[in-house]
C-alpha cells in the first residue's frame, strides 16, 4: 500500500533520509563518546540531586516539621510539586498514546523521548506523597494487602488511596508501553554494534527480536491496545489527582470543574516541558531533521489550545464562586486575587493566560528562542497554579481564628530542586544510553509524502526549506 | 530442526509487499517476511489472520474490573464495616476510581505478557536473523524449501521483477 | 583452728576503712535511689527503683486504708514489699486538698495513680470554689515534678544539709535578742500564724510582715479607715445584680477569681422560668479578661478612673441626700449619660449591687467603700462580718521593713514563700540592705532571686507534699494533705521554725492539735474529734462557726477629700497587670503556664507592651516591634502587642516575667536548622515589669507614667490566633461569618432564639444515616457563661498528655492544645465587644476528616466519637487539611521531654504520641470508658453526669455540658432543645456533636451583634 502523495504535504522527516540513515543518525550519539557538554549537564544535575537527597534525608531523620507547614496549612510544597510533576508526565502519554490513537504520525519522532520524560516525571511525582508522610517508613500501609492484624484494610473512599492506585498504574503502564516501543530498536542496535558487551546487553533487552512480520502484527495489536488503555488512563490520573482537592470540603478545593481543568493544565504544562527538552535535544544531538520546526509549531498549537481551556477554567471557577452566592467560596477567590498570596496568583495568570497568547502568531510559534522562553514561562506559571490552589485555599478557610500563613523552609526548596535534579539526571542518562528517537516508527513514516521511496544508494536531494506550506494535521 | 529457507532480500516496503502478494498468488505459502519496522499491508499480503490478543485483553480487563469491584465491596461492607464519616459501608461511587485503575492495570500488563508469550519473546532469547541488515534497512521474504515441486527459478525471476537486491538460501531455518 | 574463718565482702570491710564503718551505720551502703535523677538519665532504671516506687506507693495505700475511703490522710509511710488488698495498681485514688497556686485557696482533689499525683481537679464540695479550678491550679501538678526545684538546703550559695543549716541558724539566732523579722506572703492559716508568732515571741520588737507582691492592701487600709478594722470583705458576686468594676480583673486574677467566676456565672443564668442576668459594667484602661466579658465596657485611662469614681460618688450622694466631703469638681469631665445610666442601674439594685476597684490606691478604695455604703451593699454583696483572709498583705509595713533594714535595725530576716528581691518596688535597695543583715534565710521552692541573695536557703515542700490549713473566709477552713512523699529533702516553714525552737512536732501533730483546740470547738455537728478530723481531711475543708467579727459601722467623716491626679500630654499611663498564667511570677518555671495562650492577647511565652491601635498607627508600630518603655530610671524593652479596645493613653505590661533561671526553657520544643530557641541561654523570658512598681502614699502602685519610644528592632510574638474578628477583611468582601452568635437581653426576652436565626437547607448525599443505638455523646458550650479563663486548656493538657512545643513552634502556628479558645472582637478598634469560643474536635457525624484518611486511622465509633488511632496514622495530614474547624494537631517533631522526673506527670491512661502522628480531642474517651466500667461494676445503667470530661470538670463557670444525646432526660439534650443552641457551620451538614449556646449581653439596645 503506497503513501498518498500530495504537493500540499511535505515530508515529516527532512533531509531525504534513507532507512539506513535513520539507523545511523539515531545510533550515532550512542556510539560516540560523551561530549563535555553532556558531562557538564550530567554532573550539574547529579549535584542538584545530591542536594535534594541530603534535604530529604535530613527531613526524614529530624521530622516533617523541617517543612514550613503548620496546623492550618498541612500541605505546601510537597503536594504542589506532586501535582506539578504528574502534570508534566501527561504530555508524554498524550503524545505516545492519544496521538497514536488519532493516527497523528508526526508523533513518531518525539514520542520516545516524551515517554521517557513521562516516566521520570512520574518518578519525581511519586516521591512527594511518599516523603510528605509524617512516618514515611510506613508508606506500605497505604496498600490493601492481606494481613494477620485482624481485619485491617485501607480506606477506599480516600482520594489519597485513589492516587496510590492511579499513580502506580500510570507508572507501570507507561513503563510497559515505553519498553514495548523500545524492543525493536534494541534489536536494531544489537545488530549493528561492534562492542561485544553492548551486544549482550542489547540482545538481552531486545527479547530476541528478529523482525518477523508475524510478531510485528501481534506487536502492533498490543501497542494499539496499550495506547487505547493509556488514553483514558492519562485522563483518569489527573482527574483523580484533582479529586484530592475536589472531594475535600475546603472552599477553593471543593470544585466540580477540577478534573477537566487539571487534565488540560497537565497537558499544557507537559507540552511546555516537552518543548523545553526537545529544543535542547534537537540542537545538541542534531536531530533538526527529525524534530523539525513543524513539530515545534504543532506542539505550540496544542499548548495554545490547552492554555485556552485552562484560562476558561480559571474564569469559570471565579464565575461560579460569584454565582453560587456561597460567601466562603467568594472569599477564597477574592483572597487569591487580593489577599496575602496575590503575588502568586498574579504570576499564575500572567504566565498561563496572558503570555501564551503570543502563540497565536506564527512568527512566535516558529521562533525557537521565543518558544523556548515561552515553555519555561508556562512551566513556572503552572507550578504557581498548583501552589495557589493548595496553599491559598488552606491558609484561610472557614474559621478566621485559625487563619495562618505558609512559607517554605530551605529544606523544602532543596527538595524541590532535588526533584529537578532527579528528573534531569534520569533524562540525560536516557539520552546517552537509549535511542532518543523511535527508529522503527520513524522508518515507518519515512516515505510519508515522498514521490519515490528512497534507497541507500539513491542520490541525496536537499531538504525543502522549512516554513514553506502548512502541514495538515492528519497523516 | 527447521527446514532450509529460500530468501528474497528487498530494499523498500513497496517492493517486498508487491513480491509477497505476487508469490502468494502463485499459490505459495509464505513462510514469513522480516522487516525493520511494521510494514502496513504486509499482513494481508501474507494472508495472516488478525491477532486474537484483543480478546485476551478483553477477558483480562474484565477480570480486573470484577476483582476490584468485589474486593472493595467485600472489604467495605462485609469484612470490615466501619462508620467512616457516616458514609454507607458500600460507598460504590467512591470505589469507581480503583475499579478503573485495576481494570487498566491488569488488562494492559496482561495483554503485553500474552503477546510476549505468544510471540515467544523473552529476555535474553538468542536472536536468529535471516539477514544481518533485517533490523536496519532490508526486507526479507522467506519461503520454506518444500520438496522438488518448489520452483526456485520461477520465484527468483518473480522476485527480481520486484527488484529484489539479492536472493539467497539459508541452509537451516531460524525456528 | 584458732579462729573461725573470716568472710569479707570487699576490700573496705577487710581493711575496716572509716568510710566503710560509716556506711555500716546506715541501712543501705548507699542512699536508696530517688526520683530526682538528672534529666536525660534512663527511666525507669535509674530514675525510680522498685523501692522508691513502692515508698511512694505506700502513701496512697496508707491513705486509702486510714479513712476507710479513697480519700484519707497520709500519715504512715510503709515501704511495703507486697501489695495490700486495698491498693489496686492502675486504679486512681483521689485525695482532697487545697490549691496553693495563689492565696485564694481553692479546694482541689488530686488524682493519684500508683502512688503519684497525675492530675488536680476542683473539689466539687468545696464551699468557695465549688469544683472550679483555674489554669494555674490545674498546672500545679507539673510544678510538683519540676526537676529544678530545690532539693537540699543551701548555705552561702553552696548546697548543704539540714544539720549544718539548723546549727548555723540556731546559733545565729541564739545570739540575738531582737530585730528578727519574718516576711511572708498572705498567711491565711491561723496555726501557721500562731507558729510564726511563737517563734518571734522570743525576740524583742520582732515582727511578722505579710506582703502580697500584687497587693490589694489599699482595700484593707480603706476599711481600716471606714470600718475600724483592717479587713478584706468577702465579695459575693453571686448576690450582685449590678456589678460595677473599676479595673478589677475579678474573673481573671483578682483576689479569688475562681470563686468569683462561680458566683458571677451563677448570677447569669438564663435557664429557668425568669432569666436573671446580672449587669456587669467595667471601667478600665487595658483590655482585661473581665472587661472582655462585661456587658458594657467603658475605656477609662487610670488617671481618669478616680474622676469617674468621684463623679459617681457625688451623684450617688446627691441622690441619697448625703453630702460627700469631696474635693471640688473633678478635673476630668466624664460622660454624663453613661454616668446617669450607671447611677440608675445601681440605685435600682440597692443592696444587690457591687462596686469593686482593683486599683491599689487608698483614696480610690475609700470612695468605693463609700459608694457601697450608700448602696447598702455591706452585709449583702460585701461581707465584712465574715471577712475573707485570702489577701492580708500590708504595703505600709513592707516599706517600714525596708526602712528598718536600711537603718540597720534588722538583725535576722526570714523570707518565706515570697520573692521580694524580684517583686518588691525598689528591689535593688532591698537586696543592698539585705547584705548588711547577719542572718538572712529564704524559704523557697525554686532557687529564685531572693534565694540567690540570702545566706541560708531552706527548700520548701510543694503544696502537694505538705500538711496545712487555711481559714479562707471566716468559718471556712480548707485543709491541705500531702499526696506523696517529699521528692526532695524539703521541709515546710513551720517544720523549720519548730526545729529552730528546739521542739520537733510534725506538721500533722501540730495541725491536729490546732484542730482539736481551735477548730473542733467551733462546730457542734460531730462530737468525736477523730471523726471530725477524718471527715475534714476527707472533705478537704471544714465549715465551722465564723468568729464573731462584727465590723464597726461606716464612718462618713473618715472620707478624705482628694482630687484626681492627671497625666501630662506626651506620656502614657503604664498599667501593670497579672496574667492568669504567670500571676505574680511564681509560676514562671511551669511550661504549661508559659505556653498557655493569654485569654485576651493569645500570646505565649512572653510579656509585651499592649498599646492601642491608634498609638500603633501614630508611631507606625507593627505587632512585635520593640519599644523602650521608660519610667524614671527604669527603662526596659518590650515587643508591642496591638490591643483593640485599649485606651489611647494606656500601655499595659504583664507582671511575672523576666524571672531568673527561665532560660532553662532554652531547650524546650524542637531543635533543627531553622528552629529558634524559646529563650537564649542566660536570658529570661520576658522582662520584669515589677521594676515599674513604686510607692504611692502608703501603697504599692501598679500604675506609672512612662514614655514610649520605638527602637526599630523586632522580636515577633508567638500568637495562637492572628485574625481577630469573624468578619473577613473589608478588601476581601467584608462578609460576616457566624461562628459565634450573640444577642441582647431585650432581644432575648422577646425571642429566646434571637441572633440564632439562620435558614439553610442541608443537602444529603445518601439516603439513610448511621444510626446510634446506644450512647451518642455530645457536648454543648454556653458562650454566655464561658469567660475564656482557659482553665480547660490546661485541664485538657494535663489529662491528655499534650506536649509543650516551645515559642518557635507556636510562632509557626503549631500549638498542640486539643482545646483552644477562639477570641473574636466585634465593633471598631475604639469600642470592642468580645466573645470567647472554646473550640475542640466537633466529632462530626459526617466527619470530613474520616473519609479522606487512606489508612482508616480516624473513624467513628458506635457512640458517635471521632476516634484517632495513633499507631495506625501515617501522617498524611489530609484529615487536618479537610477539617473545617482546624482542630487537629500534628506532631511535627518528637515533642516528648527528656526530663525523667517531669514525665512522672504523664497520665498512664493516655498514649504519648510520637512524631509524625495526628492527634486531637478524644472527648476524654478514657474517662467515658472508666465511667462505663464503674457502672458495670456496680451493675447499673449509666446515668447522666456519670462522666465529667477534663475540660468540663475544670470549668469554673460551668459553661460546658457533656452527655448522651440519646438520653431524653440528659442535660445535653435539654441544652440542644434550648432555642439558643446552634452548631458551628451547621449549614455544611457536617453534623457536629458539639453545640454552642448564643451569648446574651445585658444591654438595652437591640444590637444584632454577630447574629
Amino acid at each position: 500500500m503506497s503513501q498518498v502523495y500530495s504537493s500540499l504535504r511535505k515530508p515529516l522527516i527532512g533531509g531525504h533520509k534513507s532507512l539506513g540513515d535513520v539507523t545511523d543518525d539515531v545510533a550515532r550519539p550512542l556510539e560516540r563518546r560523551a561530549t563535555g557538554l553532556w558531562w557538564m549537564a550530567f554532573l550539574t544535575a547529579l549535584t542538584v540531586l545530591g542536594i535534594g537527597v541530603i534535604a530529604v534525608s535530613y527531613q526524614i531523620y529530624t521530622g516533617i516539621g523541617t517543612w514550613g507547614l503548620n496546623r492550618t496549612v498541612g500541605w505546601g510544597f510537597d503536594i504542589t510539586n506532586f501535582v506539578f510533576w504528574v502534570g508534566i508526565g501527561h504530555a508524554g502519554t498524550l503524545i505516545s498514546a492519544i496521538l497514536f490513537v488519532f493516527r497523528q504520525r508526526w508523533r513518531t519522532s518525539i514520542n520516545r523521548s516524551a515517554e521517557a520524560m513521562t516516566l521520570f516525571a512520574v518518578m519525581c511525582a511519586g516521591l512527594f506523597p511518599l516523603i510528605h508522610m509524617g512516618r514515611p517508613w510506613l508508606f506500605f500501609w497505604i496498600a490493601p494487602y492481606p494481613n494477620f492484624r485482624g481485619p485491617l484494610w485501607v480506606n477506599f473512599r480516600s482520594p489519597l488511596l485513589w492516587d496510590f492506585f492511579a499513580i502506580s498504574t500510570y507508572f507501570i503502564i507507561s513503563a510497559v508501553f515505553w519498553y514495548i516501543g523500545l524492543m525493536p530498536d534494541m534489536a536494531t542496535l544489537r545488530d549493528r554494534t561492534q562492542s561485544r558487551f553492548k551486544k549482550v546487553i542489547y540482545g538481552w533487552m531486545s527479547f530476541g527480536w528478529n523482525g518477523s512480520t508475524r510478531t510485528w502484527v501481534r506487536y502492533e495489536t498490543t501497542y494499539m491496545l496499550l495506547a487505547a488503555f493509556a488514553t483514558p488512563l492519562v485522563l483518569s490520573v489527573h482527574s483523580i489527582v484533582s479529586m484530592d482537592f475536589a472531594t475535600a470540603v475546603i472552599p477553593g478545593w471543593h470544585t466540580t470543574i477540577f478534573p477537566p481543568y487539571f487534565v488540560a493544565g497537565a497537558v499544557f504544562s507537559g507540552f511546555a516541558m516537552v518543548l523545553t527538552l526537545m529544543l535542547i535535544a534537537r540542537k545538541v544531538l542534531n536531530y533538526e531533521e527529525y524534530i523539525t520546526v513543524d513539530h515545534i509549531e504543532k506542539m505550540c498549537k496544542v499548548i495554545l489550545a490547552t492554555g485556552g481551556i485552562v484560562a476558561l477554567a480559571y474564569s469559570m471557577e471565579a464565575f461560579m464562586a460569584w454565582y453560587s452566592v456561597n460567601h466562603y467560596e467568594r472569599f477564597v477567590f477574592l483572597n487569591r486575587a487580593l489577599g496575602p498570596y496575590a503575588w502568586a496568583y498574579r504570576i499564575m495568570v500572567l504566565c498561563n493566560v496572558v503570555l501564551p497568547q503570543l502563540l497565536w502568531f506564527k512568527r512566535v510559534r516558529r521562533n525557537l528562542i521565543a518558544v523556548f522562553i515561552m515553555s519555561i514561562v508556562i512551566n513556572i506559571g503552572m507550578w504557581f497554579e498548583r501552589f495557589v490552589i493548595v496553599v491559598t485555599s488552606l491558609h484561610r478557610d472557614f474559621l478566621p481564628s485559625s487563619w495562618a500563613m505558609y512559607s517554605p523552609t530551605i529544606i523544602e526548596l532543596a527538595t524541590l530542586a532535588g526533584s529537578f535534579g532527579l528528573f534531569f539526571t534520569c533524562f540525560l542518562l536516557f539520552a546517552r544510553l537509549l535511542p532518543f528517537i523511535a527508529i522503527g516508527e520513524v522508518k515507518a513514516v519515512l516515505n510519508y509524502a515522498r514521490p519515490h521511496p528512497p534507497s541507500s544508494d539513491e542520490k541525496r536531494v536537499p531538504t525543502p526549506p522549512a516554513g514553506k506550506g502548512e502541514l495538515a494535521l492528519e497523516g | 530442526m527447521a527446514k532450509p529457507l529460500f530468501l528474497g532480500i528487498f530494499e523498500n516496503e513497496e517492493d517486498v509487499v508487491r513480491a509477497t502478494r505476487a508469490t502468494r498468488e502463485r499459490g505459495y505459502e509464505i513462510y514469513d517476511v522480516y522487516a525493520p519496522y511494521a510494514v502496513h499491508g504486509l499482513d494481508e499480503a501474507m494472508g495472516l489472520r488478525p491477532s486474537r490478543l484483543t480478546w485476551v485483553c478483553l477477558v483480562l480487563a474484565g477480570g480486573g474490573f470484577l476483582i476490584a469491584t468485589l474486593a472493595q465491596f467485600w472489604i467495605g461492607a462485609i469484612d470490615w464495616p466501619l462508620n467512616v464519616g457516616g458514609r454507607p459501608f458500600n460507598s460504590l461511587p467512591a470505589y469507581l476510581p480503583v475499579m478503573f485503575e485495576t481494570t487498566v492495570l491488569i488488562g494492559g500488563v496482561g495483554v503485553t505478557l500474552a503477546m510476549l508469550i505468544r510471540a515467544r519473546l523473552y529476555p535474553g532469547k538468542p536472536a536468529r536473523l535471516v539477514h544481518e541488515e533485517v533490523t536496519n534497512n532490508r526486507f526479507v521474504l522467506a519461503m520454506v524449501q518444500e520438496d522438488s515441486s518448489f520452483d526456485q527459478i520461477g520465484l527468483k525471476t518473480l522476485w527480481e521483477s520486484c527488484n529484489a537486491v539479492e536472493i539467497r538460501e539459508l541452509a537451516e531455518g531460524i525456528r | 583452728m584458732k579462729e573461725s574463718k573470716k568472710h569479707w565482702k570487699g576490700i573496705e570491710e577487710r581493711e575496716q576503712t572509716t568510710a566503710y564503718l560509716e556506711t555500716l551505720e546506715s541501712e543501705f551502703p548507699e542512699p536508696p535511689p530517688r526520683l530526682d535523677v538528672e534529666p536525660g538519665a534512663e527511666f525507669p532504671e535509674a530514675a525510680v527503683s522498685r523501692r522508691s516506687f513502692l515508698t511512694a506507693a505506700g502513701f496512697s495505700i496508707a491513705g486509702s486504708t486510714l479513712a476507710g475511703c479513697s480519700r484519707g490522710p497520709l500519715e504512715k509511710v510503709i515501704p511495703l514489699l507486697n501489695r495490700p488488698e486495698e491498693m489496686i495498681p492502675g486504679r486512681a485514688y483521689w485525695y482532697s486538698s487545697t490549691c496553693r497556686g495563689c492565696t485564694a485557696g481553692c479546694g482541689i482533689v488530686t488524682k493519684n495513680r500508683d502512688g503519684r499525683p497525675i492530675k488536680i481537679e476542683g473539689n466539687p464540695e468545696h464551699p468557695l470554689s465549688r469544683g472550679g479550678l483555674c489554669a494555674v491550679g490545674q498546672a500545679m501538678v507539673l510544678s510538683l515534678y519540676d526537676s529544678q526545684r530545690l532539693q537540699d538546703p543551701m548555705i552561702n550559695g553552696q548546697p548543704g544539709n539540714w544539720a549544718d543549716l539548723d546549727l548555723a541558724v540556731t546559733e545565729g539566732l541564739e545570739a540575738l535578742s531582737d530585730g528578727v523579722f519574718v516576711l511572708t506572703g498572705t498567711v491565711s492559716s491561723p496555726s501557721e500564724r500562731a507558729r510564726i508568732n511563737q517563734f518571734l515571741a522570743r525576740f524583742e520588737g520582732s515582727e511578722h510582715i505579710e506582703y502580697d507582691p500584687v497587693s490589694c492592701s489599699a482595700i484593707l487600709d480603706a476599711h481600716q479607715q471606714t470600718h475600724g478594722q483592717r479587713r478584706l470583705p468577702h465579695y459575693r458576686f453571686d448576690r450582685a445584680r449590678v456589678i460595677v468594676s473599676f479595673d478589677a480583673d475579678f474573673l481573671g486574677t483578682w483576689i479569688s477569681p475562681v470563686e468569683f467566676t462561680k458566683g458571677y456565672s451563677s448570677g447569669r443564668t438564663l435557664e429557668g422560668e425568669s432569666p436573671q442576668l446580672s449587669h456587669h459594667l467595667q471601667l478600665e484602661g487595658r483590655m482585661s479578661l473581665t472587661g472582655s466579658n462585661a456587658d458594657q465596657r467603658i475605656k477609662v485611662s487610670p488617671d481618669d478612673l478616680f474622676a469617674w469614681l468621684a463623679a459617681l460618688t457625688r451623684r450617688l450622694a446627691d441622690r441619697s441626700g448625703v453630702d460627700a466631703p469631696l474635693a471640688g469638681p473633678a478635673a476630668v469631665e466624664v460622660d454624663q449619660d453613661l454616668l446617669d445610666q450607671m447611677v440608675e442601674r445601681l440605685l435600682d439594685a440597692r443592696g444587690a449591687s457591687l462596686v469593686v476597684s482593683g486599683v491599689n490606691d487608698f483614696q480610690n478604695q475609700l470612695l468605693v467603700n463609700f459608694i457601697n455604703h450608700l448602696l447598702g451593699n455591706y452585709g449583702t454583696t460585701l461581707d465584712l462580718d465574715q471577712p475573707s483572709f485570702q489577701a492580708n498583705g500590708n504595703d505600709r509595713r513592707i516599706f517600714e521593713l525596708l526602712g528598718r533594714m536600711q537603718a540597720g535595725e534588722v538583725k535576722a530576716l526570714l523570707i518565706a514563700g515570697v520573692n521580694p528581691a524580684y517583686s518588691l518596688p525598689y528591689a535593688d535597695q532591698f537586696t543592698q540592705a539585705l547584705e548588711s543583715i547577719p542572718i538572712t534565710v529564704a524559704f523557697a521552692e525554686q532557687f529564685d532571686e531572693t534565694a540567690r541573695v540570702v545566706r541560708y536557703v531552706c527548700p520548701l515542700h510543694h503544696a502537694l507534699e505538705a500538711w496545712g490549713e487555711q481559714e479562707l473566709t471566716s468559718g471556712v477552713i480548707s485543709l491541705s494533705q500531702p499526696v506523696l512523699a517529699p521528692l526532695g529533702r524539703t521541709r515546710s516553714l513551720c517544720q523549720c521554725l519548730s526545729s529552730w525552737m528546739g521542739n520537733e512536732p510534725s506538721d500533722l501533730e501540730r495541725l491536729r492539735s490546732h484542730f482539736r483546740e481551735e477548730v473542733f470547738p467551733r462546730q457542734s455537728k460531730i462530737g468525736d474529734f477523730e471523726e471530725f478530723w477524718n471527715q475534714s481531711v476527707h472533705d478537704g475543708y471544714a465549715r465551722v462557726q465564723p468568729r464573731s467579727l462584727a465590723a464597726a459601722a461606716f464612718q462618713l467623716d473618715a472620707l478624705e477629700p482628694a482630687a484626681a491626679a492627671t497625666l501630662d500630654e506626651n506620656s502614657y499611663a503604664l498599667v501593670l497587670y497579672e496574667k492568669i498564667s504567670m500571676r505574680d511570677g511564681r509560676h514562671a518555671h511551669n511550661p504549661w503556664l508559659q505556653e498557655l495562650p493569654d485569654p485576651v492577647t493569645k500570646v505565649v511565652w512572653d510579656n509585651y507592651a499592649c498599646i492601642a491601635p491608634a498609638v500603633a498607627s501614630r508611631l507606625k508600630l507593627q505587632e512585635g516591634d520593640r519599644v523602650r518603655v521608660t519610667a524614671g530610671n527604669t527603662s526596659l524593652e518590650f515587643p508591642v502587642q496591638i490591643q483593640p479596645g485599649q485606651h489611647e493613653k494606656v500601655i499595659a505590661i504583664a507582671l511575672g516575667y523576666g524571672r531568673q533561671g527561665t532560660d532553662r526553657f532554652s531547650k524546650v520544643g524542637a531543635r533543627w536548622i531553622q528552629g529558634k530557641a524559646t529563650v537564649l541561654e542566660g536570658e529570661t523570658i520576658g522582662g520584669n515589669a515589677f521594676l515599674y512598681t513604686a510607692r504611692q502614699g502608703p501603697n504599692i502602685t501598679f500604675v506609672n507614667a512612662v514614655s514610649l519610644e520605638p527602637t526599630g528592632q523586632r522580636s515577633p510574638l508567638a500568637l495562637t490566633q492572628t485574625h481577630h474578628t469573624v468578619t473577613v477583611p473589608e478588601k476581601l468582601g467584608g462578609a460576616q461569618r457566624h461562628m459565634v452568635r450573640d444577642t441582647t437581653l431585650t432581644a432575648y426576652r422577646e425571642d429566646p432564639a434571637s441572633g440564632n436565626h439562620f435558614e439553610h437547607e442541608v443537602l444529603q448525599l445518601w439516603d439513610q444515616d448511621y444510626v446510634y443505638t446506644g450512647h451518642h455523646w455530645g457536648m454543648a458550650i454556653d458562650l454566655n457563661r464561658c469567660t475564656g479563663c482557659s482553665a480547660c486548656v490546661v485541664g485538657c493538657q494535663a489529662e491528655n498528655n499534650v506536649p509543650v512545643v516551645g515559642k518557635d513552634e507556636v510562632y509557626r502556628r503549631r500549638d498542640m492544645h486539643w482545646i483552644r479558645i477562639d477570641r473574636y472582637y466585634s465593633g471598631d478598634d475604639q469600642d470592642v465587644e468580645t466573645v470567647h469560643q472554646p473550640m475542640m474536635c466537633n466529632h462530626c457525624d459526617h466527619a470530613p476528616c474520616e473519609a479522606v484518611c487512606p489508612v482508616l486511622a480516624t473513624v467513628h465509633n458506635d457512640e458517635g466519637i471521632n476516634q484517632q488511632i495513633y499507631n495506625r496514622c501515617v501522617g498524611t495530614r489530609y484529615c487536618a487539611n479537610n477539617c473545617p474547624y482546624k482542630v487537629r494537631r500534628f506532631n511535627w517533631f518528637d515533642y516528648r521531654t527528656e526530663d525523667v522526673r517531669e514525665n512522672l506527670v504523664l497520665n498512664p491512661d493516655i498514649t504519648t504520641r510520637t512524631r509524625g502522628v495526628m492527634e486531637k480531642c478524644s472527648l476524654c474517651i478514657q474517662r467515658i470508658q472508666e465511667a462505663k466500667y464503674e457502672a458495670k461494676r456496680e451493675g447499673r445503667e449509666m446515668v447522666d453526669g456519670d462522666i465529667k470530661i477534663a475540660c468540663q470538670q475544670s470549668c469554673p463557670a460551668d459553661a460546658i455540658v457533656f452527655g448522651d444525646m440519646n438520653d431524653p432526660e440528659s442535660r445535653i439534650t435539654q441544652a440542644i432543645d434550648n432555642p439558643r443552641h446552634y452548631r458551628v457551620l451547621e449549614e455544611m451538614n457536617f453534623r457536629p456533636s458539639i453545640g454552642y449556646l448564643t451569648k446574651v449581653r445585658n444591654k438595652e439596645d437591640a444590637g444584632e451583634g454577630h447574629g
